[in-house]
């Protein structure tokens, strides 16, 4: 066997193995969480290796596919993995932001009953997630997009028992499993044409396929990933699942989770590429999500839904980078993402774990209680907002240099208006949340949290940093985005050239942004509240454009209503007749036993009569012939 | 006398006999009944032997039989409803309900 498909398989086992120590062991094993952030750092180190060795030229892409089961007529069903760029630079990015969080995790939630349970479902979530990025065929990847849905569930639903959580983790289930369902349509509709589950001769024999059907395949496969993705109109339940551990939220709500449909997209890019029409869905979806998260984000309170928004809106940016037909700065900026955005994610944790509040006008002058989740979260908002040098800008602005080039000024006038918002909100944030006066709560409780939960998310600002500085070019460095190009070519990348213009553009609105947020919320120099002209506005935004409320009125509660019918239906219409049956037996046998006496003479007299008039009616019937 | 006359007799007979054993409570009673039933089968058939095949003795010659299977059936009888006297003190046939659910 390759040495490289041998590394792959032993990267995705071992958070299995962890997994598989931690849930047979239960409780009582005591280094529970060092076993799975021991098994993460060896996965860490050995997907380093191979992206290294990639990149230096050492190794070539390999698709190998064993022998699962195979059904006549059709290709083998096979166990495969595809080791290409695409997947080495995914599974760097999960194995690394994985072992942030698990680490973070010792300090966040010190003392929880359930700490080797959520270490276990944490180790099996990254393996599954490790397996969908490796996967060759959709089998396999359908039942890695399963198991992340899953563990998604198991690990929003930790603190189980209280109330809202519940029905936030049934809401991720529900919601993303309405997207599922199209796209195992799509996979099925692809595998009657293709014959086989492999993505390589899939993408062969998709394009001798009418263009409409190419389009169809390629929409339902979109459907899914708008679910996973949280695009809109899917998009109701990542809010909602910020219900669970703040590290849960940086992991699987941030980092990884979500950007599997990203990702699914750039991997069946040959599919997409084959229909404009699909192209411009996913550009459009992408671009108005990036744009209608942002102005939710900023009228909401919680700290780590103004995140949650601010993560949609991104994965909208990769979604419309894909759709404009860019693999390179959709990657680009799922990698800068993943780690500015657990990075923002772990240190909100850290003021919710001090603060115990999500509300951020309850917060206010935590600066001078938090400095290190403080410096953390300037280096996430520029980075978020796009202020260079931070990693942020380059990958966003390859996004917007891209829709430019192509034409595609829908795209880019939505994308550049959401940088300008994306700049307002997280600095809004940032204003009210740490710069001010010290509110009573953070009077109280404000502290720094323990060096192993300030450690992951100092490390991943560091790293936001270096590719900030990595994306610089400088001589015969052509930038960290101009290599990523590079590094993807064999996945599809393409070379972005920067825009000037796009450049001054997108920075002078982010700075735009910046401003406003600290005239409003830092020097106080104007009042939004007082402008009653922008109340709808706000309302709307508060309320989430009342999607959700759509949603109930239209789905939820016919739903309830048709469940309760059907209960009513149920219980009186068919348990009426089945217990009708038995009780029509019981009745007419309490009644008809009292003829059987037990007394033989009884019995005698009925035969007589029986006989007497069996005579009768044959005496007559004699007659009368 | 007419034959009508003979199974009109039978028939009465073979009534009272019926009623007889099953209304009464006395298992000597509705052995006596059953008796009773038996002699009204022999009146008919030897009415009818008589009035239809007067030259043969079929009619009597079944009615023997049934006489010699009637003291044998009452022989029977009779000693078990003794057996049963013996046991239970009593002859009313619906007091012999140990089978009974």
């Amino acid at each position: 066997m390759d040495r490289l498909v041998l590394y792959t398989i032993l990267i995705q086992l071992l958070p299995f193995a962890a997994f598989t120590v931690l849930i047979l062991t239960g409780r009582k094993l005591k280094f529970g969480p060092y076993l799975s952030i021991g098994a993460m750092t060896l996965a860490l180190v050995l997907s380093i290796m191979i992206m290294i060795k990639f990149a230096a030229g050492e190794l070539a892409p390999i698709d190998v596919s064993y022998e699962w089961f195979t059904i006549p007529g059709y290709d083998p069903i096979s166990i495969g993995f595809l080791i290409d760029p695409l997947s080495i630079l995914m599974l760097v990015i999960v194995t690394a932001v994985s072992l942030a969080t698990q680490v973070y995790s010792l300090g966040y939630l010190k003392g929880e009953a359930r700490l080797n349970w959520f270490y276990a479902a944490m180790s099996l979530f990254t393996f599954a997630m490790l397996a969908f990025v490796a996967a060759n065929n959709f089998i396999q990847m359908l039942i890695a997009w399963e198991l992340v849905g899953l563990c998604s569930y198991f690990l929003i639903g930790f603190w189980f028992t209280r109330d809202y959580v519940p029905p936030a983790a049934s809401k991720a289930m529900v919601v993303t499993r309405i997207a599922d369902f199209p796209m195992i349509l799509g996979v099925m509709i692809l595998f009657y044409y293709v014959g086989s589950f492999a993505y390589a001769p899939s993408f062969e024999i998709v394009a001798t396929l009418p263009s409409g059907t190419i389009t169809l395949i390629a929409i339902l496969l979109f459907i899914g990933a708008i679910g996973k993705s949280a695009q809109f109109p899917l998009h109701t339940w990542l809010p909602d699942a910020m219900a669970g551990p703040s590290p849960v939220s940086a992991l699987i709500h941030a980092a990884t989770m979500v950007a599997a449909g990203v990702y699914l997209v750039a991997r069946v890019f040959p599919i997409f590429e084959l229909s404009t029409a699909a192209m411009a869905t996913v550009a459009i979806i992408g671009a108005f999500t990036a744009f209608f998260a942002a102005t939710i984000g900023m009228a909401t309170l919680d700290i780590k839904r103004i995140v949650a928004y601010s993560t949609m809106s991104q994965l909208g940016y990769m979604m419309a980078a894909l759709g404009v037909g860019s693999i390179t700065a959709s990657m680009f900026h799922l990698t800068t993402h993943a780690f500015f955005k657990a990075m923002l994610f772990l240190a909100a944790g850290a003021v919710i774990h001090a603060l115990h509040t999500q509300n951020i006008f309850d917060m206010g002058g935590v600066r001078r209680r938090m400095k290190l989740s403080f410096i953390a979260f300037v280096i996430g908002a520029l980075a978020l907002a796009g202020v260079p040098p931070m990693s942020g800008f380059w990958s966003k602005d390859m996004i917007l240099a891209q829709a430019w080039d192509k034409q595609e000024y829908l795209v880019f006038g939505l994308g550049l208006f959401t940088v300008f918002i994306t700049a307002f909100y997280i600095f809004r944030l940032l204003f009210v949340t740490f710069t001010g006066k010290m509110s009573e709560i953070v009077e109280k409780h404000g502290h720094e949290s323990p060096p192993v939960m300030w450690g992951p998310f100092m490390v991943l600002a560091a790293v936001t940093i270096l590719i900030g500085i990595a994306g610089i070019p400088i001589g015969s460095w052509a930038g960290l985005g101009h290599w990523m190009g590079e590094f993807l070519a064999a996945s599809g990348g393409n070379l972005v050239h920067e825009s000037n213009i796009v450049v001054i553009m997108s920075v002078s609105a982010a700075l735009i942004g910046i401003l406003l947020a600290y005239l409003i919320y830092y020097a106080k120099a104007f009042d939004l509240m007082k402008l009653k002209a922008l109340d709808f506005l706000r309302h709307g935004a508060q309320n989430r454009w009342y999607i959700d409320e759509i949603y109930d009125h239209t789905f939820v509660r016919p739903t309830f209503s048709l469940s309760k019918a059907s209960l009513t239906a149920d219980l009186r219409g068919v348990d009426w007749v089945v217990n009708g049956v038995a009780r029509l037996v019981m009745g007419s046998g309490i009644r008809i036993r009292v003829i059987q006496t037990g007394y033989l003479q009884n019995y005698a007299t009925a035969m007589f009569i029986a006989l007497a008039l069996m005579v009768l009616v044959l005496g007559f019937a004699g007659v009368s012939s | 006398m007419p034959l009508e006359s003979y199974l009109l007799l039978g028939a009465a007979v073979f009534a009272i006999g019926l009623f007889g054993a099953l209304s009464k409570k006395s298992a000597i009673l509705i052995l006596l009944s059953v008796e009773l039933m038996l002699n009204a089968v022999n009146i008919n058939l030897m009415a009818f032997s008589n009035f239809i095949t007067p030259l043969t003795m079929k009619g009597q010659i079944f009615s023997i039989f049934v006489i010699v299977v009637a003291a044998c059936e009452v022989g029977l009888g009779l000693a078990i409803v003794l057996m049963l006297y013996r046991r239970r003190q009593t002859l009313e046939v619906d007091k012999y309900n140990l089978l009974k659910g």
